[in-house]
């Protein structure tokens, strides 16, 4: 995408704003919070796209909600752009709730179909348009449809079925929200009440035994239902199923979703398959499996995308993981010592977590994932303010002061050189470097320090930045695993890991670069 | 175990290098290295010691470059950058053959291998002085710190993870001993005047101190429990009058200890035989370039 900032007048930029139906009974103060937010907010502002060029790009983790100003914009096609778009957004339409409100990639691809303003309004700037309760209201419905149906799309039970099914369900759907751990959705044995679909994060099935033991059954990620044996069996719940962290839920009302399963028959057919896969299940997971995967919700392992896993059978103790990943970055990011499941450790370094606290904790979106699922700090956006450190569960990220920040970065430039594996950031400075740089074949490095701002600007330097493992990016390895000389560390999905117990399903989108090929 | 099992599973399907023992591979090569001797294959008939020699220094050259690749980043990453501009089939291969794992097979293989130039090296010589009789002894030396190091980087790990309430790092050590010994004091607060001598006597002494590194190390090579024997011997040590629960609690600290001097000396057995191993190399290198400059500077090219 090349798209330019446009510079336009707060005026004419309300003017523009006042065609998208959510903005329209702003008050004059919540219409000053917003004109003002602008110059402050990283990521908040107009942009102007050429015709045909991508606006969003499906995948992506770009967590903005998008108002056309002016212009038009479509859902493309991502395999065939010649084909009709689906969808047409004109002035005053809005796209890009999914990713702003929920965290999630892209869902397809929009290009401008003419030259088109668009307004971005960043995750973490959500709260200008919000503090308007026409605009929450309407952005909530907006959000319950679009995530519904989006989810209806990819959930196997629903697949081929007709349009029509999907659209007679979303009224009777909606969207519960949990942030705890723990939260008893569905209690085992009382009277169902609906049926559930994950729509983001995860959830516990736990079952309790004749012999009054529980047994973790499995976890079910997004995409994956829950309650249908209270609805076509007994009409009690069979499991409890419990939250897994923050996750959000669609549930179908109890009395809709029958009436859909006798209007279509493959429905119940495909839930009594399911019925029966789980059922089996049970006898599948042992005293000692069920410990296992209660231990590996407990510490957040089930939810980890890009898990350090270290075989302590192979590791020697050497610690030329540590050291790999000092001399590649500077400092390093990762501590060889943390949970122990049998003879694997899973170190302190960062999971790249399905749903990452620090991204959410984040106040000015510095805290980002790319398409391929890692997560990397924008230190242009950064303040230092160390609320990701905080959020972080797992005590992965580390805030370090700013000089030995610089002098890291510096360390990692020195090392990686002018564009050795991915082209350098525009806004990195050259350096000239020493005669034995330029033996080395250095050239003229550019280090990536933290951008230098205009002397006007310069008004904060963070006194400490956050640090954390963010996969060796822009290098064609990872650096702990391609040096470890036993083998015994490498990097795995969760749900790679539990593949051959069942208990959970894979997404398996983070990159792994070892084993690309 | 089965859940284990399937996680290991899991995790092998993941991996996708060869992860046999690194004993198997060694032991290959010494089989290689035996049958290459007895099929009695000699150099090229023109090869002189020069030419041997030189061979000789170019396969330890070749060994050496492990460490070369295991400390030095740089190395690593103009590797990486002639394989990023392979074609993509060619750059992962050449990825996958850079990894360490790689490298220290083949470190091992030339370390073995290096044999056979030395040994046509030898037969080309003049006789042997005191320096070359040294260096023989000195690559003997390494080769068996090099075997020594494969078997205990092959079946340490294991060996330690299997006793219980192991620390994976050195450093932890420590802590975790100061931890106890607060834990063991605190244990005794209260208790009866008898209790309290009994401890000071039987127990203090096996906080404070450290238990012999040979036995310890015995203990190793023989995969006893060193613990047995001072757990038993406090059992029969447990005053009338006290309670059975705290001196439980207490054998059971005092194990716990013993388990973490163990624990430390294993760890330090696994990092200090590549110290050992340093050093020879060191010596070999000078002796080699005394060598090397003492036939020059008497026999010339």
């Amino acid at each position: 995408m090349t798209a330019q900032s446009a510079a336009t007048a707060p005026d004419e930029l309300w003017r523009l704003l006042q065609q998208c139906d959510a903005l329209r009974t702003f008050s004059e103060r919540e219409r000053e919070a917003l004109l003002t937010a602008i110059p402050h907010e990283p990521g908040m502002g107009v942009r102007r796209f050429a015709a045909r060029e991508l606006i969003c790009r499906k995948g992506e983790y770009e967590l903005s909600l998008c108002i056309v100003l002016e212009g038009c914009a479509a859902v493309v096609n991502d395999v065939d752009p010649a084909l009709p778009p689906t969808a047409i957004f004109m002035p005053g339409s809005i796209f890009g709730e999914l990713g702003a409100m929920r965290g999630r990639p892209r869902s397809s691809d929009v290009a401008a179909l003419a030259p088109t303003l668009v307004f971005f309004v960043p995750r973490h700037a959500l709260k200008y348009l919000e503090v308007n309760e026409y605009a929450r209201n309407l952005l909530a419905e907006r959000y319950r449809e679009h995530a519904v149906r989006a989810m209806m799309h990819q959930v196997d039970l629903f697949a081929a079925l007709p349009r029509e099914f999907i659209d007679r369900l979303i009224p009777h759907c909606r969207i519960e929200r949990h942030d705890l751990r723990g939260v008893p959705v569905v209690q085992q044995g009382a009277e169902g009440t609906g049926f559930y679909i994950v729509l983001d994060g995860f959830v516990q099935v736990v079952r309790q035994r004749d012999d009054q033991q529980n047994r973790v059954l499995a976890y079910l990620r997004e995409g994956e239902c829950f309650g249908e044996m209270s609805l076509l069996g007994s009409g009690f719940a069979w499991a409890s199923v419990l939250t897994a962290g923050k996750c959000e839920l669609i549930k179908i009302d109890k009395d809709g979703f029958r009436e859909l399963c006798r209007d279509f028959p493959a429905v119940e057919q495909r839930l009594r398959e399911v019925i029966a896969r789980r059922q089996e299940q049970e006898n599948r997971v042992t005293a000692e499996l069920s410990e296992l995967l209660e231990k590996s919700g407990q510490l957040g392992i089930i939810q980890a995308e890009a898990l350090l896993v270290m075989d302590l059978d192979r590791c020697t103790g050497c610690d030329n993981c540590v050291s790999a990943c000092e001399s590649l970055h500077g400092r390093s990011r990762l501590i060889r010592n943390g949970v122990q499941i049998g003879q694997y450790l899973v170190p302190a370094a960062c999971r790249h977590c399905d749903d990452p606290k620090c991204m959410n904790a984040c106040p000015t979106g510095a805290v980002r994932r790319r398409a391929e699922g890692e997560i990397y700090f924008d230190y242009e956006a950064c303040i230092g303010c160390g609320n990701c450190a905080i959020a972080c569960p797992f005590d992965t990220i580390m805030m370090i002061d700013t000089p030995v920040f610089d002098a890291a970065q510096a360390r990692k430039s020195a090392i990686m050189g002018r564009e050795f594996f991915r082209p350098p950031a525009p806004e990195s400075r050259e350096e000239p470097v020493g005669l034995l740089g330029q033996l080395l074949g250095r050239g003229r490095r550019k280090p990536l320090t933290r951008p230098q701002p205009a002397p006007a600007e310069a008004t904060h330097v963070p006194s400490s930045y956050p640090i954390k493992c963010d996969l060796c990016d822009g290098l064609p390895f990872m650096g702990c695993v391609h040096s470890c000389p036993t083998g015994a560390a490498m990097r795995i999905e969760a749900a790679e890991l539990f593949a051959n117990l069942h208990v959970v399903t894979s997404r398996a989108h983070v990159r792994r670069v070892e084993e690309a090929g | 175990m089965e859940a284990q099992g399937a996680l290991g599973a899991s995790i092998d399907a993941v991996r996708r290098t060869p992860q046999g023992r690194l004993s198997v591979w060694l032991a290959g090569c010494l089989a290689a290295l035996v049958a290459f001797y007895l099929s009695g294959f000699r150099h090229p008939p023109g090869w002189g010691s020069l030419r041997t020699g030189c061979l000789t220094l170019a396969v330890f050259a070749l060994a050496a470059l492990y460490r070369v690749r295991k400390r030095w980043t740089w190395w690593d990453l103009r590797t990486m950058w002639f394989g990023a501009r392979l074609p993509a089939r060619l750059g992962g291969w050449w990825r996958r053959a850079d990894r360490l794992e790689t490298w220290r097979h083949v470190h091992i293989a030339a370390g073995l291998g290096v044999m056979i130039p030395l040994w046509w090296h030898i037969q080309e010589g003049a006789g042997a002085s005191r320096l070359e009789i040294v260096l023989l002894a000195i690559v003997g030396l390494l080769l068996v710190s090099g075997v020594s190091g494969v078997l205990i980087q092959d079946f340490l790990p294991h060996a330690m993870r299997i006793r219980p309430g192991y620390e994976v790092r050195l450093e932890d050590i420590e802590g975790a001993l100061h931890d106890l010994y607060v834990e063991a004091e605190e244990a005794i607060l209260g208790r009866p005047e008898a209790f309290v001598q009994t401890y000071l006597r039987d127990i203090r002494p096996l906080m404070l101190g450290s238990p012999r590194s040979a036995a310890l190390l015995w203990a190793t090579l023989t995969g006893s429990d060193p613990t047995t024997a001072v757990t038993d011997r406090l059992a029969h040590r447990q005053p009338e009058t006290s309670d059975p629960a705290a001196w439980e609690r207490l054998t059971k600290l005092v194990e716990r200890k013993l388990r973490l001097d163990h624990n430390r000396v294993n760890l330090r057995l696994s990092r200090g035989w590549v110290s050992a191993h340093l050093v020879l190399v060191v010596l070999l290198a000078v002796l080699v370039s005394f060598h090397i400059a003492g036939a020059l500077y008497f026999a010339g090219l």
